[in-house]
């Protein structure tokens, strides 16, 4: 009988810890001057996210909203709470700043893994009891437009499916 | 005529035996408070009442917490709505699970306590006769069925202010009170804030009731910040992402939630007043 409630148990704390959505504190100190927005990323390998022309690296997922107003409070980020729905396997968590003209972008250059005990809350049982506050950036970069060559490529096939319709 | 005298007579000897009478009197008022267990999850629950006829003392779980409108099974726990106790056994903080039992009630349910060896070892909690439960701790009901109930706590209502012990790190409490409150309406001196929200101000988490929480921080104001921030200060308030703000809603009577200290040391919770 014991063993039969500590088989249950285990059972369902199991299934518990694998379905449902996790929840990341996470917030920012020693913000750089001209911080207007702030988003929790996840990057599948755990490489530092880089913006190029226009597109995010491989594996780049937006985790929150933006975050912005009262919310920045001098060089301070106030605590967020976001939810992760998919389950991960590997993978790391980073800050990413914008600044007020949506301009330029920088990326914190710490990151907690996918299993931080501490920021990451699995269950009701286990709740959030440090926040992921990473108080050290990159220097702000320009957030590229696409290139040329896109812009070309992307006029091109514009081009050719209007001639396929006028034919 | 002769009748009417009878009646009178016996009235009158009834009225100086009833004036005789000494009547009886006593302060004690019992109460019941309903909380609302939602379907499928766990709820955080509180008693605001203490032992029957106990001079003040702690009730046990299986008195103050009502079996009636919840879900029991006669034999296995996974069928039957839980209590979870957040305790302590020595130095350790350990849970302890009761079952509603369809015959004998709140039964204690043997758990695997991981060891820091990697060893499990077991965890049979007292019987719920015999398990007090202090006023303003808090603990969950964990609702099996998908649909919700109504949990009924009941006790002897207490006139004496609350005082909770608050330790450092996370804390399962509550407000012992009957009626709902605002969490910015009760006494609480000794929380611990300071520059805005950092990582040693103190939070609360109270459930929604889908298995997430609502984080409230204490609020201090940073030296020389704007004055936009002077509606927050010595007050809970929730970050979102436009900025704090104070607490929509009030907490149910019975709605225990967890307070994380973050602060040096612990206090003592009085929200009563001092």
């Amino acid at each position: 009988m014991k063993k039969s409630v500590l088989i249950a148990l285990l059972l369902t704390v199991g299934s518990v810890m694998t379905s449902q959505a996790v929840v990341i504190g996470w917030a920012a100190e020693g913000l750089p001057s001209g911080t207007g927005y702030a988003r929790l990323v996840y990057v599948a390998d755990g490489s530092t996210p880089v913006l190029t022309d226009g597109t995010w690296s491989s594996g780049v997922e937006f985790i929150s909203e933006h975050v912005s107003g009262a919310a920045i409070d001098g060089t301070t980020l106030y605590p967020q709470e976001s939810t992760d729905g998919t389950p991960r396997g590997a993978g790391a968590y980073f800050v990413v700043l914008f600044d007020s003209a949506y301009a330029n972008y920088t990326v914190s250059t710490t990151s907690i893994t996918w299993m931080d005990a501490a920021s990451i809350s699995t269950s009701d049982f286990d709740p959030i009891t440090g926040y992921f506050t990473p108080n050290s950036f990159d220097d702000w970069a320009l957030i590229p437009e696409p290139s040329v060559a896109t812009l070309l490529a992307i006029g091109a096939a514009v081009a050719a499916l209007r001639r396929r319709k006028h034919v | 005529m002769k009748k009417l005298l009878m009646i009178t007579a016996a009235l009158a000897v009834a009225g100086s035996i009833r004036a005789g009478i000494q009547p009886l009197e006593g302060s004690n008022v019992v109460g019941f408070a309903e909380v609302t267990a939602q379907g499928g999850k766990n709820t955080i629950i509180t008693v605001p009442f203490e032992s029957c006829l106990g001079n003040g003392s702690a009730g046990m779980l299986s008195d103050l917490v009502a079996t009636c409108g919840l879900t029991a099974h006669a034999s296995d726990p996974a069928q039957a709505d839980q209590l979870v106790v957040l305790t302590t056994n020595g130095a350790t903080q350990v849970y302890y699970y009761y079952y509603n039992d369809a015959e004998d009630g709140w039964t204690p349910i043997t758990s695997a306590m991981l060891m820091p060896d990697g060893s499990s070892q077991a965890l049979t909690p007292p019987a719920a006769t015999n398990f007090p439960v202090a006023r303003g701790l808090g603990f969950w009901v964990k609702r099996m069925a998908s649909t919700a109930s109504t949990l009924y706590v009941k006790g002897q209502v207490s006139s004496a202010k609350q005082a909770t012990p608050i330790s450092a790190g996370l804390n399962l409490i509550g407000y012992g009170a009957v009626e709902p409150f605002a969490l910015n309406g009760v006494d609480w001196t000794g929380a611990y804030g300071t520059g805005g929200i950092s990582s040693t101000t103190d939070r609360i988490l109270v459930g929604n009731g889908d298995g997430t929480y609502t984080t409230y921080y204490y609020y201090i104001k940073k030296d020389g910040g704007s004055s936009y921030y002077d509606q927050f200060t010595n007050k809970w308030v929730k970050s979102t992402s436009t900025g704090p703000a104070l607490p929509s809603s009030t907490i149910p009577a019975g709605q225990g939630f967890w307070y994380h200290r973050r602060g040096a040391g612990g206090f003592t919770f009085r929200p009563d007043g001092q």
